[in-house]
């Protein structure tokens, strides 16, 4: 833990040093930009794919993703059942760039967000996938750097994620089914 | 239960992702063709798509993340927000969609005010689409063939006796194309009967009986010469032109225009708005046999077996509802001696609109009857 919390400080003393940077730590840290952008992005892959098989391989993805998302919620949501950490502003002097949250600090929730998105992309399109792991891993380090998580919370968060988009992988076999309806559905109303 | 904590706030972040999901439509609507998404056309110019789509989404971010403050204090969590987002991704689809139809409804009445029709005239209008292409009221009459009815068009010089083409339209987006064959033939001294199908007409096999009882009906008419009767068909008139000219060795010439050649093709699925709006789209499916009648009519298998009949497919290189399988074996068939020719840029429905079909197509029929070919 000695180490989280010196990695945490190093991170965390970044803040306030470069207005520029402070300020996209401010525009990436909230509650609103990075999960939309992400949502964005499976919005524009539902419908991007060129040929009907392509674009059946992107829908099965954004619908992984989704499932990947709930599976990954609900792990975080069990974690803060059975362990509270309390906050780094809690316990130690921070620089402090975004509100106090209440729940608890580990495991970190927007990290299991950001990376159950881009772990269940990656699986099926690699490309993509990429630009959506490197949004979760700009999303996580913004989190220490504005003082409300330490390094070991984002990275049990992304550890979650990706395990939640393995999972979903592994299972797709059962998950299938539900995705074919979704696919189905989306084909009798000509929007898959 | 929900918590919206700052109500205005989840307010504006409602209209953000509104504003941001239309721009990432546009910018996909642009990047793949789908016209039933696109508020304005980018088929000729894509660029416009994406300045457009990344505007609204580089617009709707500005305005919500620079003039929310409250975006740092704690507001709506994760749950009002996946609702929030979810609404707002239905509101901006069925704008989208509706955006998408009233740009359509005012380019129709734009062309319509500069006398053009629009391209997806019912076939029911035929009758008087064609009285614009008649010269004048007396080459148009209305006859019975059969248990089918059509409209006959006498040619511009009607010296005995002359050739004659059977025109069978799709039972959709007939367009101005049907009018500039017309025209086109008529001019070159053709006599033509246009089919007048209504839906309950396609009906499987009945179907089958229009082509011939349409060349009986010419046949027997003095002023046509029997031993220079073409057909020509659209869409789906296309199918029934290919399979029932495979068993009449008194059709001389064919054209099909789009057949389409495939069940799996035309099933419902996000294809269709490639070429058209949802709502176009919806009055589209309510024909629900086409997928069957396509494939009992297996216009490409009946093809194959044109032995003497010159034939001329034209598709569009960008018709979604011919698949790249599909136009293999097309190819595959040409090489059989049909003639096939794929219109750069042009979609399913834009052959129905375009130039560029027709032409090919009265050219076909002058080389092939008129001139001996």
């Amino acid at each position: 833990m000695a180490a989280d919390l010196e990695l945490f400080r190093a991170i965390n003393g970044l803040a306030g040093q470069w207005p520029l940077l402070d300020a996209l730590m401010r525009l990436v840290v909230n509650d609103y930009f990075v999960p939309t952008t992400m949502s964005l992005v499976l919005l524009a892959l539902w419908f991007i794919g060129g040929t009907p098989e392509d674009r059946e391989a992107k829908q099965r993805a954004v619908i992984y993703a989704v499932f990947t998302l709930l599976l990954a919620n609900l792990v975080v949501k069990l974690c803060n059942l059975v362990y509270y950490r309390p906050r780094p502003f809690e316990s130690h002097e921070v620089n402090l760039l975004f509100y106090r949250p209440w729940d608890s600090s580990f495991p970190s929730n927007p990290a299991a967000v950001g990376f159950s998105f881009a772990s269940a992309i990656w699986l099926r399109q690699r490309r993509c996938g990429w630009a959506l792991g490197l949004l979760a891993a700009l999303f996580g380090f913004s989190r220490i750097y504005c003082g409300v998580q330490y390094p070991v919370d984002v990275l049990a968060g992304a550890l979650i994620g990706m395990a939640a988009g393995w999972a979903t992988h592994a299972g797709r076999r059962w998950l299938d089914h539900l995705g074919n309806a979704a696919i189905a559905l989306g084909r009798r109303h000509y929007l898959a | 239960m929900l918590n919206w904590m700052i109500v205005h706030l989840a307010r504006a972040y409602l209209v953000m992702v509104i504003l941001a999901q239309i721009g990432a439509l546009q910018i996909v609507a642009a990047r793949r063709g789908w016209l039933g998404l696109s508020i304005v056309n980018y088929r000729r110019r894509p660029v416009v798509g994406y300045i457009l789509g990344a505007a609204m989404i580089l617009g709707a971010y500005i305005w919500f993340f620079a003039s929310h403050p409250e975006i740092w204090t704690p507001g709506p969590a994760g749950a009002e927000l996946t609702t929030l987002f979810t609404v707002g991704s239905a509101i901006s689809l069925l704008a989208t969609l509706l955006l998408a139809e009233g740009r359509r409804l005012l380019v129709g009445l734009l062309r319509r005010r500069r006398g053009l029709r629009s391209g997806d005239a019912q076939l029911a209008a035929i009758p008087f689409h064609l009285k614009r292409a008649s010269r004048d009221a007396e080459s148009l009459s209305t006859v019975t063939f059969g248990d089918f009815s059509g409209a006959l068009l006498a040619p511009e010089r009607s010296e005995e006796p002359r050739p004659a083409v059977v025109l069978v339209p799709g039972l959709y987006a007939t367009g101005e194309a049907v009018q500039w064959v017309v025209e086109g033939l008529q001019d070159l001294g053709f006599w033509v009967l246009v089919a007048h199908l209504r839906r309950r007409d396609l009906t499987y096999p009945e179907v089958l009986a229009v082509l011939p009882t349409a060349v009986s009906f010419l046949a027997g008419r003095p002023q046509v010469d029997p031993q220079r009767i073409g057909a020509v068909g659209f869409g789906i008139g296309a199918n029934i032109v290919l399979r029932s000219a495979s068993t009449d060795p008194r059709v001389k010439a064919l054209a099909a225009i789009g057949p389409l050649v495939s069940q799996e093709s035309v099933a419902p699925g996000l294809n269709l708005l490639h070429e058209m709006t949802y709502l176009q789209v919806l009055r589209w499916a309510t024909f629900r046999a086409r997928g069957e009648l396509v494939a009992q009519l297996a216009a490409l298998e009946y093809a194959r077996k044109l032995k003497n009949t010159p034939a001329l497919l034209i598709w569009g290189e960008r018709d979604r509802l011919v698949s790249q399988a599909d136009l293999s074996a097309v190819q595959a068939a040409a090489e059989r001696g049909i003639e096939v020719r794929r219109i750069e840029g042009e979609t399913h429905f834009g052959l129905y609109r375009g130039r560029a079909a027709v032409a090919l197509t009265t050219k076909w029929f002058r080389e092939r009857l008129l001139n001996g070919g």
